[in-house]
């Protein structure tokens, strides 16, 4: 869906928004941020560094508990905090040295549930019901768990794989299965089956080396025309049966990269551009380790699509037969150093790729540093092809003593906007709009200070999401941080009332739910607040429809369906010719839903 | 020689630690040494080995001279792509000399200093540096470029410098990729999480960019 955000913002109205009347005044800047940017040398420092935030609160901030915590080493590397996932009122937080588990009934308050410790990084996790899928990638990780590393070459104690665990006791998880894969996991994505409700999946993105054959039978680092069973150029798909999650087994290898050469290139001039469609004849194979892996894998199974961030390529994927994902398009990009993950508009008609260029360990927000680089690409659907459209990254400059670069984030559920959370390392988390897929822009951020004023100490958010009703950040080196979104002219009270109406029972970073709304007054005010930020359509007309809403709201059964009814055929009858047309139609539907 | 190996490590923990006990995934009483406890008893510094040392310091002279290469694009008339490359090879790496530098001084283990020239001046005046450590002896690492290379590469200009640039960088890369493989066989090796997250990196990102530059090459005439 394209929406005329353009001129929406050239005069941004300010909305003061009751529940019976919305007032519309109007504000001269469209992109009005603080200046200068607070968050520009902040104080240095672990857990007293300088805060500033716009639009949206810190409510709570929670240090790593006891066991994940050397108050005698900054940043310690073997300490990171890494990814979350959402399941009930508990996140499960990954770490370098295995997981903990937070409840956030209160999340002013969060509670240590269990610090289980399971060193093996990056422990990405992903949760399904009472089943725990941890990543283990590096070559220390143990079987058992240990602390000791794994010194040998070869050796049956290493895990580098997926670990499950049986959490239907939070406080005491048990071990239910470890799958070794060749590359190990780097990270994992969960993905369910329409038509299999016995089993879940598991797609795993390894991006480390290829371990030796004597330490996992059929490993094998030669290309593939040299070794069809090469573990390059693939990913690996773990069946777990739910009555028996011991059993889980990979199933299938899929090769998305097979037959990948050029694909489309967004250069600085036209004559960088090439393009080449899926399935035409490419070059043998690639030199190096060419694209050989994906970092993440979002599904989006509304839509049947999977967004696949691998090596050099933004990769659309067909994962309407799960065990094999077929590739769709490959899209590869001058400015785009390492695609990282993916996340899709509600509608799936867009997807915004981000590039963790350096790694995340690197300082990439520096005032030198090029804003298409380690930045975020916006591309359209255009059938089965990616169109490009432009870059957003982290307005603010960073220091050199600052790790960051654009990293995992998530859809907030506002109806009829692409509005997301995103995590940039040392650079904090913000807020931006990315409706209109040529202009994205800031809407809140929060930052802190570097670790250390003097030297680079990697740490900063490694990810930040929406959950029901709250924003929740990993922050690698300080913990767990909530935070509340503020109304502001950028986002109306009613937006953000209808985004908390959106209630997940569990949350995967690299499972996209699909956002649906249920029939409510604020979900029709989100629309209506829209069209009046816009401007596109006439005042009068809108003053009516507010009115009537206002009106409808206030009459009680029968009387408030007939009110409803009217506005909705009025609304059906003046879509057509309105510059707003689909955001009328929208605000159609909901109308009806709630007449009835 | 100073550096700290597992042996004397294992045995210390060993006395501390009940090994393998959280294989049934059961709580603390069976694990007496939390992560944290454990990283406050060898100050904040996982076991590593010589090679993971020596992996670094040689790593640095091997960046060092990418970042010289890149120097030339913007003086000898790079097309706009090749640019963009060694504009992006030459942050990249330059970050990397940091990080590796910290990762080296954290440990008080000698620093080269990240430049080509330097580096050399330090070779030639007879200084007392291990092989490894100095550029001169960098130049026999995996990849490096020839000085006869390095020559070419420093005088060609326009369509001639993109095709000398993007053959010896994918030379260089490949090499640092090997270095990379070389130092896993090693070992005990990147059992420290820095090292491993470091070299993992090194070859995601060398290795994208060894594709990306075949495919400049393959619309670039061999001057």
């Amino acid at each position: 869906m394209r929406t005329p955000f353009r001129s929406l913002l050239r005069s941004i109205p300010l909305l003061t928004v009751s529940a019976t009347a919305a007032q519309v005044a109007l504000s001269s800047d469209a992109h009005a941020q603080p200046s200068p940017d607070p968050r520009v040398g902040l104080k240095a420092g672990w857990f007293d560094a300088g805060t500033a935030e716009w639009n949206m609160k810190l409510v709570s901030t929670t240090k790593p508990s006891e066991s994940f915590l050397n108050m005698s080493t900054p940043g310690d590397a073997r300490l990171k905090n890494s990814d979350l996932a959402f399941n009930g009122n508990l996140v499960f937080q990954g770490n370098y040295s295995g997981w903990q588990v937070w409840d956030i009934a209160n999340p002013s308050k969060p509670k240590l549930r269990t610090a289980f410790v399971c060193p093996g990084s990056q422990s990405d996790v992903t949760v399904y019901g009472n089943l725990l899928f941890v990543s283990a990638e590096a070559v220390a990780g143990r079987v058992d768990c240990g602390l000791e590393g794994v010194e040998a070459e070869v050796s049956k104690d290493r895990a580098r794989g997926i670990r499950i665990f049986d959490i239907s006791n939070v406080a005491k998880p048990k071990s239910v299965a470890m799958v070794q894969t060749c590359r190990g996991s780097h990270t994992n994505t969960l993905v369910t089956d329409p038509k299999d409700s016995e089993n879940v999946y598991i797609y795993v993105s390894g991006s480390a080396g290829v371990r030796s054959s004597e330490e996992l039978a059929g490993c094998s680092a030669l290309a593939p025309d040299v070794d069809p069973n090469s573990a390059l150029f693939r990913i690996e798909v773990i069946k777990v049966p739910l009555k028996n999650p011991a059993a889980a087994a990979i199933v299938s290898s899929p090769r998305i990269f097979e037959g990948l050469g050029e694909a489309v290139r967004h250069g600085d001039a036209p004559g960088d551009r090439r393009e080449r469609p899926a399935g035409s004849p490419a070059r043998p194979s690639v030199a190096g380790r060419g694209p050989t892996q994906c970092h993440d894998i979002t599904t989006y199974p509304a839509v049947g699509l999977a967004g696949g961030a691998c090596s050099g390529y933004g990769i659309l994927l067909d994962i309407s037969d799960v065990k094999n994902p077929k590739r769709l398009y490959a899209a590869a990009d001058t400015n785009m150093s390492a695609w990282h993950s993916a996340t899709f508009s509600n509608d799936g008609s867009k997807v915004l790729f981000s590039d963790e260029w350096g790694g995340g360990t690197a300082p990439r927000c520096r005032a030198t540093d090029k804003k298409e680089w380690g930045a975020d690409a916006i591309f359209v659907r255009n059938g089965d092809k990616l169109d490009f459209k432009s870059y957003f990254k982290l307005p603010a400059a960073q220091s050199s003593q600052e790790n960051c670069v654009s990293h995992n984030g998530s859809l907030i559920p506002i109806p009829g906007r692409e509005v997301m959370v995103q995590s940039w390392y040392q650079g904090g988390v913000n807020v931006f709009d990315w409706t209109d897929p040529n202009h994205a822009f800031e809407i809140a951020f929060f930052d802190r200070g570097p670790m250390n004023g003097s030297e680079l100490v990697s740490a900063g958010h490694w990810s930040a999401y929406w959950y029901n009703g709250h924003i929740y950040g990993s922050e690698i080196a300080r913990g767990l941080d909530v935070w509340e979104l503020l109304p502001s002219e950028h986002i109306s009270k009613n937006e953000l009332e209808a985004a908390k109406l959106v209630k997940f029972g569990h949350f995967n970073p690299q499972e996209q739910p699909q956002l649906v709304w249920p029939a409510a007054f604020v979900v029709a005010r989100s629309y209506t607040d829209q069209m009046a930020r816009n401007t596109a359509v006439q005042k009068p007309w809108l003053s009516g429809v507010v009115a009537q809403l206002d009106a409808a709201e206030k009459a009680k059964g029968a009387a408030r369906a007939t009110a409803l009814n009217k506005l909705a055929a009025q609304l059906d009858q003046d879509a057509g010719g309105s510059p707003e047309s689909a955001r009328v139609k929208a605000l159609s539907a909901v109308v009806k839903d709630l007449a009835k | 020689m100073n550096i700290r190996t597992y042996t004397p490590r294992l045995l210390v923990l060993g006395s501390l630690l009940v090994l393998g006990a959280c294989a049934s995934g059961t709580t603390a009483a069976k694990r007496p040494l939390t992560p944290a406890q454990m990283a406050a008893l060898d100050g904040g510094i996982p076991p590593y080995t010589a090679a993971d040392v020596s992996f670094m310091q040689g790593m640095i002279g091997h960046h060092a001279q990418a970042v010289t290469m890149s120097s030339f694009a913007e003086a000898n008339g790079a097309s706009s792509e090749v640019k963009v490359l060694a504009g992006r090879i030459s942050v990249a790496q330059t970050d990397e000399i940091a990080f590796m530098q910290s990762w080296l001084r954290t440990r008080k283990k000698e620093v080269p200093s990240g430049n080509m020239e330097q580096m050399a001046h330090a070779h030639h005046a007879g200084m007392d540096m291990s092989a490894a450590q100095t550029g001169a002896a960098a130049t026999m690492m995996p990849g490096m470029l020839t000085p006869a290379q390095m020559d070419t590469l420093k005088v060609a200009k326009g369509g001639a410098f993109d095709w000398y640039f993007l053959t010896f960088m994918i030379q260089h890369h490949r090499g640092a990729i090997s270095m990379v493989d070389e130092l896993m066989s090693a070992k005990g090796s990147a059992n420290d999480d820095d090292v491993f997250k470091f070299v993992s990196d090194v070859v995601a990102d060398q290795s994208t960019e060894i594709d990306r530059m075949e495919l400049m090459l393959r619309t670039r005439p061999k001057p």
